[in-house]
């Protein structure tokens, strides 16, 4: 559903993207493994509009996103819950959803407070917390809004940007349960993580990216399979 | 010299009337410095400007008085706009200084305009109620002060409304607050801060027609310490808080009049300017303003 091909970003005259080529299929989790500034959030901004590329093709579900800019990309379908979370946080939570609808037209409002609805079944923590600014949540809790506030655009396809870093191994666990259900409600999503071991509970298909390369592609099992990846991201020998 | 109580609380309301005008001022000020993070030194320039604009509308199209308060303000709005891509839209996310010395520029040369235009010699404005004047006891209000602060407070009320009541000003404070999740929810950033330039310079313009009313006439003389005031209102404030910008002008506004009764006219602005100095060094964020948040 999204391909990206032979994709160039850089920074100047630092090539942080050097032609990554991946796919991520309908109704799967694709996760993209790889170590600090391997140009992991480069790939994820570069998908949503924020950074523009310098060569290669984006498309979504046959719809070309080159050059769109983010607000136009958000309404094509593709969103990003962006590292770090960057909530709003002087907004209250239930602002901060309101924000995440923002593409959503006037006629819709009645759709906006139903999602707004189904977001605190979905994280009731954010409904006991509606009213109170969002810089004041946890790390958990902001990255729990983050998530939500994406999926008020009602997105084809969601990508994260390591969601689980910088929070306890309970909310981790907590937070790939959310991504695993999200999953079985139908939800495509391509997921970026240093965590391999949880990705492994949830992902479908895996890519490794180093200094802004495809280093190696392939099922969880191959993924299982490889050496350097076993020693590198599995902890295990 | 002697002041009983009379004399102090008078200055004061005087003074608070009279900072009503600042308030604006520095609430726009704290607009775009919200939007941006960063100042646009040229923006009360471009209210006197405004003002200069509705004045000609007065003078060479014959309008009625009134309409100077229209002309004016949407003269100063469209002003803005044009700071905005002269100034800030293009520059470089990082560069701070750019669009400083940009807006600075832009700020000599409305300076220079109206100098040239008129010759640098100061014009006359129709004053708003000239006569009326009230008692209160034994203080004494005057009507055309009273009606600049209903003015400026209706103002504040439609900012806050469209800040805090409309999808507008949702997006705004987002971009303000995170402009990458801004643009990842969707929202035009590059808009809503040209749309914050227009509603800033608006305000600037009613404050600009506002001053030159109660104080009767216009004159380039009025755009330096203007700016300076609405730069020391926004600092006290603390950068980026409205509810501070609003308070911090009527703040102003009182010191300005106390100073005015006791050093008197020539040296009350080195002590309001001084005012700057002290907050700078030990206040820097101002009354309100929690740290200041650099990208
Ligand atoms: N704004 C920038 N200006 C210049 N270089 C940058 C910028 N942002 C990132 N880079 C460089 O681009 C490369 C890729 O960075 P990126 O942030 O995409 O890595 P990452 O895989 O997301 O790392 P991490 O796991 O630490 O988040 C790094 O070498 C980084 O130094
Ligand atoms: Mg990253």
């Amino acid at each position: 559903m999204l391909s990206v091909n032979n994709l160039v970003t850089s920074y100047g005259l630092i090539k942080a993207l050097k032609g990554v080529s991946i796919e991520a299929k309908q109704g799967d989790v694709t996760c993209i493994l790889g170590p600090n500034g391997a140009g992991k959030t480069t790939l994820m901004f570069t998908l949503a509009g924020i950074l523009s590329e310098d060569a290669g093709s984006v498309s979504l579900l046959g719809h070309s996103l080159n050059g769109l800019g983010a607000p136009k990309v958000l309404r094509q379908g593709l969103a990003l819950v962006p590292e770090n979370r960057l909530v709003f946080a002087d907004m209250s939570v239930h602002e901060n959803l309101l924000a995440g609808a923002f593409t959503q037209s006037r006629a819709m409002a009645a759709q906006v407070s139903d999602d707004i609805d189904k977001m605190y079944t979905r994280f009731p923590i954010l409904k006991a917390r509606h009213d109170q600014p969002a810089g004041t949540l946890s790390g958990g809790e902001q990255q729990m809004l983050a998530l939500a506030r994406a999926l008020m655009s009602r997105p084809s396809i969601l990508l994260m940007d390591e969601p689980s870093v910088g929070l306890s191994p309970l909310i981790v666990d907590e937070i790939f349960a959310i991504i695993k259900q999200l999953n079985e409600d139908g939800m495509s999503i391509l997921l970026v993580e240093q965590n391999a071991t949880k990705a492994l509970q949830v992902a479908d298909y895996f890519y490794l990216l180093d200094q802004g390369k495809v280093t190696f592609s392939g099922t969880p099992d191959q993924l299982k399979d490889d050496d350097v990846i076993k020693r590198a991201y599995l902890g295990g020998s | 010299m002697n002041f009983d109580h009379i004399d102090i609380i008078q200055s004061l309301i005087d003074g608070v009337l009279f900072g009503s005008i600042y308030a604006l001022i520095g609430l726009g000020f704290t607009l775009i410095f919200g939007a941006m993070h960063k100042l646009n030194l040229a923006y009360a320039a471009s209210g006197i400007a405004g003002a200069y604009a509705g004045l000609m509308s007065l003078t060479i199209l014959g309008l009625p008085a009134l309409m100077a308060f229209f002309i004016g303000p949407i003269t100063a709005g469209i002003i803005g706009l044009l700071l905005y891509f002269a100034c800030f839209r293009f520059m470089p996310r990082g560069n701070h200084l750019a669009p400083l010395m940009a807006s600075i520029g832009a700020l000599f040369f409305i300076d220079e305009v109206i100098i040239h235009e008129t010759s640098g010699s100061p014009l006359s404005f129709p004053a708003v109620l000239p006569d009326a004047y009230f008692f209160l006891g034994e203080f004494g209000i005057r009507g055309d002060l009273l009606i600049v602060m209903g003015f400026s407070f209706i103002l504040m009320a439609i900012v806050m409304l469209l800040l805090y009541r409309t999808k507008l000003g949702l997006g705004t404070r987002a971009t303000s607050q995170q402009p990458v999740a801004a643009l990842l929810c969707g929202i035009p950033t590059h808009r809503t801060n040209g749309t914050t330039f227009v509603l800033a310079g608006v305000l600037g313009g009613f404050a600009g027609c506002l001053l030159a009313a109660s104080v009767g006439v216009l004159s380039p003389l009025l755009t330096l310490p203007l700016t300076i005031k609405g730069l020391i209102v926004t600092v006290i404030g603390g950068l980026g808080s409205i509810r501070g910008a609003i308070i911090a002008g009527f703040a102003v506004g009182a010191a300005e009049g106390l100073f005015l009764l006791v050093r008197g006219v020539n040296e009350r602005d080195i002590y309001v300017f001084l005012l700057l100095f002290l907050f700078l060094v030990f206040r820097p964020n101002g009354l309100f303003g929690t740290t200041i948040n650099r990208d």
